[in-house]
């Protein structure tokens, strides 16, 4: 149980959480944006790999959560005094409840026709939203500018741990978690041990979108502008599929690994080359490589090993759900 | 005779086509009973109508005096029968541990789980060996093994076995047909489809045939095995 390797894996997290708490103090603001970005996709890629990974249901539409989310803190705090943390619980909630009913009408889809379903869904609420009258339709929405980047920052981070840990608990530690896991591994299996597939899926689905409309709520409150196709575009969930493809499906680290990497990627391209849709190129290039030589993801790259070999928890064979 | 499976004039259908034209049969408590029956036959779909995998187009399903037609299966699986489907279903990315702990999810009792466990690892003492290991990892046998074990972890006193023989080794045939007597001896009721008629007639106490949809013929298995009619249709005419 406390192998070295753990005890430096326990050692190595708790410095990382001290350097980024104190990451404010240390850099300019510039970079501190983009690390607040780079906490807003960790959050996101981890929402949808509950049910893209874990469930093994590929979902398209995982960016209408966000941007409906977005939405919703946008009107809740321009027409009403309720305050930013409350205004994001209401997104969170709106859209759980959103996740339900979507997942009620497309969980009877299978497979590729679920990930078509998904897609469509987003695809309608970017138009709802363009056509609705009080939220601004192709004018977007505006919200009272909050000049305080280390506030964000915080948010953005406090939201991206809260799924992290979440998702450690509920889908590697619980008998829920190998209840969903069961289901995805084989689902008439898990019906006839008594499990009821129909409703693990709904439960993932919902969860799964709940926290990706929290996020949206606070980074509608950081842009103070959004518009539809800034935060209901497809691109939105396109990007959440590659981060966590790119850093692992499945696991816990993955989707952090490929939602970090992607978004400092995309950033320093966008510092280098400005504006410019460069970026995709790289980005498909990226997808082509990582499946055909990683299919698992980043996190599969045999570090272990590495650190084995240069004396770091090296002896006794770690059994094999130690690490992953 | 306490009857534990009761099935009249069941029917299914795939898109107008009908599958199972009405069969009727019955399972009492502790037996092994066996259809048998060529591909095609409606074998593995009367299975799954009674597991309430598919619905049924006509008919009734009768379990332990529960009316169970049109049932979910994960309701049916609840009132003790369990479906060890065809190609075993086995989660080949959970270890054959986490594999055991979900077929306990649908009961709550501690002592009886923790009893159930002691005996399959009792009965396949090599998933005992290899418990830490992924389901993918397991050979043909001991993945049946293990989906029979995952069965009996459900707490179910019934059980569906769907060709437990398919795909092994004539050596793993006769285990897997032992272990099927094993857990009948030791209270399991068993109803079980099988292309290999001869080692299933051996193991069960009654048996009946199907062709095309319809039961043809029913009786003893010890009867039948003899019966030069099913020896020249099934057993290949010794």
């Amino acid at each position: 149980m406390f192998s070295r390797y753990g005890t430096l894996k326990n050692a190595m997290c708790g410095l990382g959480l001290v350097a980024l708490l104190l990451l404010p103090f240390i850099i300019p603001t510039f970079w501190l944006r983009i690390f607040t970005g780079v906490s807003l996709w960790v959050g996101l890629a981890l929402s949808w790999n509950m049910i893209g990974g874990y469930m093994g249901y590929i979902s398209f539409g995982h960016g209408a959560f966000f941007g409906v989310g977005a939405y919703a803190t946008a009107l809740v705090m321009a027409h009403t005094p309720i305050p930013f943390g409350i205004a994001i619980l209401i997104s969170g909630t709106l859209t759980y409840l959103f996740a339900r009913m979507v997942g009620y009408l497309t969980f009877r889809l299978n497979g590729t026709y679920f990930a078509i379903g998904t897609w469509a869904f987003a695809e309608m609420m970017r138009q709802v939203v363009l056509l609705l009258p009080f939220t601004g339709g192709s004018y977007g929405m505006r919200l009272p500018p909050v000049v305080n980047e280390g506030f964000f920052y915080y948010v953005m981070l406090a939201l991206a741990v809260a799924v992290l840990i979440f998702s450690y608990f509920i889908f590697e530690k619980s008998s829920f978690g190998l209840k969903v896991k069961s289901v995805r591994e084989e689902e008439t299996a898990a019906q006839t041990l008594g499990i009821d597939v129909e409703k693990v899926k709904n439960q993932v689905f919902a969860l799964s979108g709940l926290f990706p409309g929290v996020i949206g709520g606070a980074y509608a409150y950081w842009i103070t502008y959004i518009h539809p196709d800034s935060v209901l575009g497809p691109l939105i969930a396109d990007q959440m599929v590659v981060m966590v493809l790119l850093g692992g499906i499945g696991t816990v680290f993955g989707p952090v690994i490929g939602a970090s990497l992607m978004y400092i990627g995309n950033r320093i391209i966008w510092v280098t080359w400005g504006d410019s849709s460069s970026y995709l190129v790289i980005l498909g290039l990226a997808i082509c490589f990582i499946i055909r030589f990683l299919p698992e993801g980043l996190i599969k790259l045999p570090i272990r090993e590495s650190l084995r070999r240069i004396g770091v928890g090296a002896r006794q064979a770690i059994p094999n759900e130690e690490v992953r | 005779m306490e009857l534990v499976l009761e099935v009249e004039n069941l029917e299914v259908s795939y898109g107008g086509i009908k599958a199972l034209q009405g069969i009727s049969f019955h399972v009492a408590k502790g037996e092994i009973v066996t259809l048998i029956g060529a591909n095609g036959a409606g074998k593995s779909s009367t299975l799954r109508a009674v597991s309430g995998m598919i619905r049924a187009s006509g008919g009734r399903i009768n379990f332990k005096g529960n009316d169970v037609t049109g049932l979910a299966s994960h309701s049916i699986a609840g009132l003790g029968l369990s479906h060890v489907p065809e190609g075993r279903g086995v989660f080949t990315r959970l270890t054959v541990e986490e594999n055991l702990g979900v077929g306990s999810f649908i009961r709550d009792d501690k002592e009886g789980i923790k009893k159930d466990m002691e005996t399959v690892y009792e009965l396949f003492p090599r998933l005992q060996e290899r418990k830490k290991q992924l389901g993918g990892s397991l050979s043909g046998g001991e993945q049946q093994m293990l989906a029979i074990g995952r069965a009996i972890m459900s707490g179910a006193d019934t059980l569906l076995l769907d060709e437990p023989s398919m795909g092994l080794a004539p050596l793993i045939v006769q285990d897997i047909f032992s272990i099927i007597k094993h857990i009948n001896a030791v209270g399991k009721t068993v109803l079980l489809v099988e292309q290999n008629a001869n080692q299933a007639l051996k193991a069960s106490h009654r048996a009946y045939i199907m062709e095309t949809g319809r039961i043809v013929m029913s009786g003893n298995a010890d009867k039948m095995i003899h019966d030069p009619e099913v020896k020249k249709a099934y057993l290949g005419g010794h």
